[in-house]
């Protein structure tokens, strides 16, 4: 790990362990917004990791943004950090600079087209994250991004099963504050992957956590005489799950440094986002499954820290294409190659 | 915390350059290699096919040159092994001496043992088998009972080894035996042997034949089978150690996790001509599992370079590795229009029926799923 990386790391980890309480959690399932964790996070930079320096950022790369995403997740921190990083370096990428305040971008679903003419947005973008504490938006559309103000269009609140803020935003005709071009090399689809390859990393810092809290549980817990982790049916269920956290962990860093490579110029990134979001998507369902068996029946309870992880690693798991999405699309790009060419086309991807 | 370690490597130049140097030989010497073969991979026997891999130098590719080694890389190596099992090469004549007996020689041997051995497996002339499994002794590595008693300059040796592949083609065994009877310490008293499968006196061989046909594996005896003292491998009563770092090598690599690769290919082959959504996604969700374990094989590589102790990531790749590889005929079968069957007129059907056959082994051979699982467990500090 590089400096600045290891810095951030670090800075997340000390900011987050002393601010994400279970407490702060709770709040912010009951809408209250933790202003004074937002503005920590603000102040230390973290959510100008992608915007160039003299734009007032940290010229920082994809994997540097991979150590605050997992640390989101790890924490379940309850804040729309993942979305302003991308916001930031859109804005950034089309030479505006980012407002001060909190920028989020939309859409976020894949089948949904705003559209940009003349300065001026229309169309519907559904469940975008934290959409009712933006105070701007970065509005992605085929013909660039546009910068718009949280007064300029109409919002009807939602939320995940994590109760996580999932607004639609309607723009009717809406005026940018500032428009300009899509980053370079950049595509409304693999913007699209970039939130992707956010919820890629995020999920993988949450089923570290899980596994353990999970580990945990099973070495302090005590039946028929013995901690629980001394029974091999546990063992076995452990050692599953930390494969999956391994296998997760793989997955996820090789999106953001195949994202880095792109930024590049020397490849296309997709697929390595599309791998990791497949890959960890599937694996959600196996990690949960095992931490709630593990945790028993207090693991149940909303009192229990586990649930703010499985419920988001059952949300995100789905949000910005879920597995079946990202499968098929790699399979579409698979079958159009010859069969035996499978192997050759898999040795000159990144590692 | 963390428990595992998988960073990230890529491999360095001059292992794409042998990638490309190997796939142009496998290419023009495996052209008409029928696709049913190929689905052998490494179980897969010719032993002029690997005079042919020693004659380029491709046998101890990172053993030392005063062997006959290439002295290369874990990474150059690694590439090799990827393009012969993604070719599905009849490699398994000498698979196991490269992967695992030369390195226990070298490791723990003497230099005497190196200078006569070694050479020979470097030239593709000597092969290996592995001398661990007893009748009543399978995951229990430690509750063997073929011992080596102690005679005038060497040892007899008596007692039974089984499922040891390749025996009735090898020239070389290299044996787990008791040196001294069992004690408190499960894993005291035993040492590794070298065992010159040339020499008759007091040794049978009976091959074994597995469910698929195949006579791979065997049932080895030892009747006052004697070993002079000089081929004993390393210390007496230092055989635990040994056989745990050499198992480290068994597992550590692409074979765990590219067994099942003609299948994927003759699958994708099947999905060209009949396409659907069912089998698109399906093929992506099988792509996007082989992405990452080869980025956590080649993780593995990389802590050999490192010269860092693997068997612990070694052990979560291979149990992943395995799953994935037995999930292949499953999934396979779920699309299958005909029926598999090694005489049936497509490659597709013919890989299907071997690898249904074979995978069930996947799981057991090396290690089996709930050894390794075992493993992990104290790597989490369950154990």
């Amino acid at each position: 790990m590089n400096e600045l990386r290891q810095i951030m790391a670090d800075t997340v980890e000390k900011l987050f362990s002393d601010q994400v309480t279970k407490n702060l959690k709770e709040q912010a399932e009951a809408a209250v917004f933790p202003e004074k964790l937002s503005q920590a996070i603000a102040e230390n930079g973290l959510l100008h990791v992608l915007v160039p320096e003299n734009m007032g950022g940290v010229s920082g790369q994809f994997a540097d943004a991979e150590v605050i995403a997992r640390a989101v997740g790890r924490h379940a921190v309850p804040l729309p950090i993942v979305e302003q990083i991308i916001a930031n370096y859109l804005l950034a990428g089309a030479g505006i600079t980012p407002p001060d305040g909190i920028t989020v971008f939309a859409p976020v679903r894949e089948n949904e087209t705003v559209h940009l003419k003349d300065g001026v947005v229309t169309g519907t973008a559904t469940r975008v994250p934290w959409g009712r504490k933006a105070d701007h938006v970065a509005v992605v559309t085929e013909e660039g991004i546009a910068l718009v103000k949280a007064e300029d269009y109409s919002l009807t609140e939602n939320q995940n099963i994590a109760a996580e803020p999932r607004d639609t935003l309607e723009f009717k005709g809406t005026k940018s504050l500032a428009s300009g071009n899509l980053p370079s090399g950049m595509t409304v689809h693999s913007i699209f992957a970039l939130g992707a390859m956010m919820r890629a990393s995020q999920m993988t810092g949450a089923i570290e956590w899980i596994l353990e809290a999970s580990v945990q549980y099973a070495n302090d817990r005590v039946q028929f005489g013995r901690p629980l982790g001394k029974f091999q049916a546990i063992q076995q269920n452990m050692a599953e799950m930390a494969g999956h956290a391994a296998a997760a962990g793989a997955a996820a860093l090789g999106a953001f440094q195949a994202a880095d490579l792109a930024e590049e110029g020397d490849i296309d990134s997709t697929f390595e986002i599309a791998a990791a979001k497949t890959r960890i998507s599937e694996t959600a369902g196996v990690v949960t499954s095992h931490a709630h068996q593990i945790h028993g029946a207090i693991g149940f309870t909303y009192e229990h820290d586990l649930h703010f992880r499985t419920r988001r690693l059952w949300s995100w798991r789905d949000e910005f294409g879920s597995d079946s999405y990202w499968a098929d699309w790699i399979g579409g790009h698979i079958l159009e190659l010859e069969a035996d060419d499978l192997w050759p086309w898999l040795t000159t991807r990144p590692t | 915390m963390q428990y595992f370690n998988f960073d990230p490597y890529s491999l360095p130049p001059e292992a794409e350059e042998l990638r490309q140097e190997v796939r142009e030989f496998l290419h023009k010497e495996l052209a008409d290699y029928p696709a049913v073969l190929r689905s052998r991979s490494w179980a897969g026997l010719d032993p002029d096919f690997s005079r042919k891999m020693g004659e380029k130098g491709w046998i101890g590719l990172t053993w030392p040159k005063k062997y006959g080694g290439g002295e290369r890389s874990f990474f150059e190596r690694y590439a090799l092994l990827e393009e012969l099992l993604a070719y599905g090469a009849p490699v398994g004549s000498h698979w196991i001496a490269d992967r695992q007996s030369g390195p226990t020689i070298l490791r723990f041997g003497t230099e005497e043992q190196c200078h006569r051995i070694l050479p020979g497996i470097i030239k593709g002339e000597s092969f290996f088998c592995i001398g661990m499994s007893e009748p009543d002794s399978g995951s229990d590595l430690a509750s063997i009972r073929t011992k080596a008693d102690k005679v005038d300059g060497g040892y007899l040796i008596n007692g039974t080894k089984v499922w040891t592949t390749g025996a009735h083609h090898c020239d070389w065994m290299i044996a787990l035996v008791r040196t001294s009877p069992p004690s408190e310490n499960r894993h005291a008293g035993m040492s590794q042997f070298l065992i010159n499968l040339k020499q008759t006196k007091g040794l049978t061989i009976d091959p074994i034949q597995n469910l698929a046909g195949e006579k791979h594996f065997n049932m080895v005896v030892f009747e006052d089978f004697f070993v002079p003292e000089e081929d004993r491998i390393g210390a007496e009563g230092d055989g635990w150690q040994q056989v745990t770092a050499e198992l480290a090598f068994e597992r550590s690599g692409p074979e765990r996790y590219m067994s099942s690769i003609q299948l994927l290919i003759e699958l994708i082959r099947e999905a060209k001509l009949d396409p659907s959504k069912k089998a698109q996604e399906q093929i992506g969700r099988l792509i996007a599992h082989l992405a990452t374990l080869r980025r956590m094989s080649i993780s593995v590589a990389g802590k050999l370079e490192s010269h860092s102790n693997p068997a612990l990531e070694a052990s979560v790749v291979k149990d992943l590795g395995a799953i994935y590889e037995q999930e292949m005929p499953e999934i396979a079968h779920r699309f299958a229009r005909t029926e598999a069957s090694m005489t049936a007129a497509t490659d597709f059907e013919q890989v299907r029926a071997y690898i249904t056959q074979a995978a069930v082994s996947f799981s057991l051979r090396g290690g089996t799923r709930e050894i390794l699982r075992g493993i992990i467990a104290r790597g989490l500090g369950l154990r």
